[in-house]
């Protein structure tokens, strides 16, 4: 393994309280020294990062990579080279999947497709419920022992609040999140959209902020009493961040999530029935973005993740009501959060980091997530001023499913460093692309 | 089917059930009791169960004794009459084995 020295970066590590213009050394896929100017050792790959940023990897501990089941959607493989192209260093897969991801065995067949890719890290997360059918717990203890960071039956909300009481106890034991996609689903039921005057307008029937919030309320309550750790993803309504609020407050054991969507656009966005913008949750309000946006930086909401969901493109162009949920978002995520809350003025680069990088490692107890001395070198060096125009071809990813399509959008992974090992540079991207297209295992 | 609060025996076995590794990874000499009925496979292994640390046996045969006595008092039987109760060694010499004899 090559030593490689970054040089001239802004290095910028909230988990030390670091940000100075310096160097930084990785050596035997450790990172061996940091801050200042630092002499280059024999044979080393010195890689020029003035003017950009130098942080911990970011970490996005939701993503849907489809393998196994639908692999002419994504791969673990594709999903992974999207992922460091985008300056994630490490994602976590969620289990649905076909077959779901509820025993060891398939843990163990996504942790050995990830190290075959050798990209990005990828973290499995295991399922709740056997097959995620919301109803028999899952074997946590073996999905933990083979691999699994987190426990979810994300696609499909937990409906039984007795599950949910017992899924968080239970994963008390081995000392892992729980995560919950919130979503009564008698209210959610057939909605497409968010329930409001656009919905109206558009004769889509809706789905209201109350369907998220009810169980918001309802997760939060159940971490009360049973001291586990629940975690809320996507979260979309301003009412969901008074709630959450309001649990920390109290000290329960409560974080949450919000996707770069949901802080960038509204329901407008749906405009003339556009499939690329329909996703669960569905885009929400002016309102709620301000609110979301104000919690990202205060600290409501602990992390940025993505929900990368990639769909074939012929599956999205059809009834707006029938189009599959989701977008895709490894490799627009930076981009996005750079240009709607840093350049906005609602967050500093330090918070985003540390929204997406640290708040991950930390409270999925993930490796990175710090650029101390002697720790895994999983590095993002990304240009803040970047500016560069979505095209969904160019992407990494197998999906083609974003709204930013076309959209100029700042700040770019320049090089992504996993394990001490350079798996990203953005002068290598055209190359990176066409042999993603020629590869197949 | 509803949610129980393991999600399997296998599983139970495998992270909280005593086996002779974990056994092993204890850091002095020990005594294995177990009240019974045993799972055998489920929260104990055979080989523990069966193996040199074992006192079952011992704790068994003694809680039939224990019970036995402790009912005998409920009863309201005297400790002091205990001996006579037994048939004053006459019919039998062994411990009483039904509720008559006490």
């Amino acid at each position: 393994m090559k030593t490689i020295l970054l040089t001239g970066g802004r290095v910028l590590d909230p988990s030390q309280r670091l940000d100075e213009i310096g160097d930084v050394l990785v050596s035997g896929g450790v990172i061996e020294a940091v801050g200042g100017r630092i002499e280059p050792p024999d044979h080393c790959e010195i890689v020029d990062c003035s003017d950009f940023i130098v942080s911990p990897g970011f970490i996005d501990v939701h993503c849907h990579l489809r393998e196994p089941g639908r692999e002419d959607v994504e791969t673990i493989a594709s999903g992974a080279r999207a992922a460091a192209a985008g300056g994630f260093t490490a994602v976590c897969a969620m289990p649905n999947t076909d077959p779901v991801t509820d025993n060891q065995a398939a843990v163990g067949f996504i942790i050995r497709q990830a190290s075959r890719a050798a990209a990005a890290r990828v973290h499995p997360i295991g399922a709740i419920s056997v097959g995620q059918r919301g109803e028999m717990l899952a074997e946590f203890g073996e999905m933990v022992g083979a691999g699994a960071v987190a426990m979810s039956d994300d696609g499909r909300p937990v409906v039984s609040a007795q599950l949910m009481r017992t899924a968080l106890e239970y994963a008390r034991t081995f000392g892992v999140p729980v995560i919950d996609h919130c979503e009564e689903p008698t209210l959610a039921h057939g909605g497409a959209m968010n329930e409001g005057i656009v919905s109206a307008r558009l004769g889509l029937k809706g789905i209201p902020a109350e369907a998220e919030e009810i169980m918001v309320i309802r997760d939060i309550l159940l971490a009360r009493r049973t001291g586990g750790h629940v975690h809320l993803a996507h979260m979309s309504t301003r009412g969901s961040v008074e709630l959450i609020r309001w649990g920390k407050e109290r000290g329960i054991n409560v974080t949450a999530e919000v996707c770069p969507h949901h802080i960038s656009l509204t329901e407008e966005r749906v405009g003339a029935y556009d499939t690329n913008a329909k996703m669960t949750p569905p885009l929400r309000t002016a309102s709620d973005v301000e609110a979301l946006r104000e919690a990202v930086s205060d600290g409501t909401i602990d992390l940025i993740a993505t929900d990368h969901a990639p769909h074939h493109y012929d599956e999205k162009e059809r009834e707006f009501a029938d189009a599959p949920n989701g977008i895709i978002g490894l490799e627009t995520a930076l981009a996005v959060c750079v240009t709607y809350l840093v350049e906005s003025g609602a967050l500093d680069f330090p918070t985003l980091v540390e929204r997406m990088s640290c708040a991950p490692a930390r409270l999925f107890n993930l490796p990175g997530g710090t650029l101390r001395r002697g720790g895994e070198a999983d590095i993002t060096v990304f240009d803040p001023a970047h500016r560069w125009t979505v095209d969904p071809a160019k992407m990494l990813s197998k999906g083609r499913n974003t709204p930013y399509a076309g959209m100029t959008l700042s700040g770019r992974a320049m090089c992504t460093v996993v394990g001490g090992r350079i798996v990203h540079r953005y002068e290598n991207h055209a190359a990176a692309l066409t042999s993603a297209g020629t590869t197949v295992r | 089917m509803t949610a129980g609060y393991i999600p399997s025996s296998r599983e139970y076995n495998r992270v909280f059930g005593v086996s002779r590794e974990r056994l092993e990874r204890a850091p002095r000499d020990i005594l294995i009791m177990h009240p019974g009925p045993m799972n055998r496979g489920v929260e104990i292994d055979s080989d523990v169960a069966d193996g040199p640390h074992s006192v079952i046996l011992d704790q068994v045969t003694n809680g039939v004794a224990v019970r036995m006595a402790v009912l005998y008092l409920l009863a309201g039987g005297k400790p002091e009459l205990a001996e006579a109760a037994k048939g004053g060694g006459q019919r039998r010499s062994g411990p009483p084995d039904t509720p008559e004899a006490a």
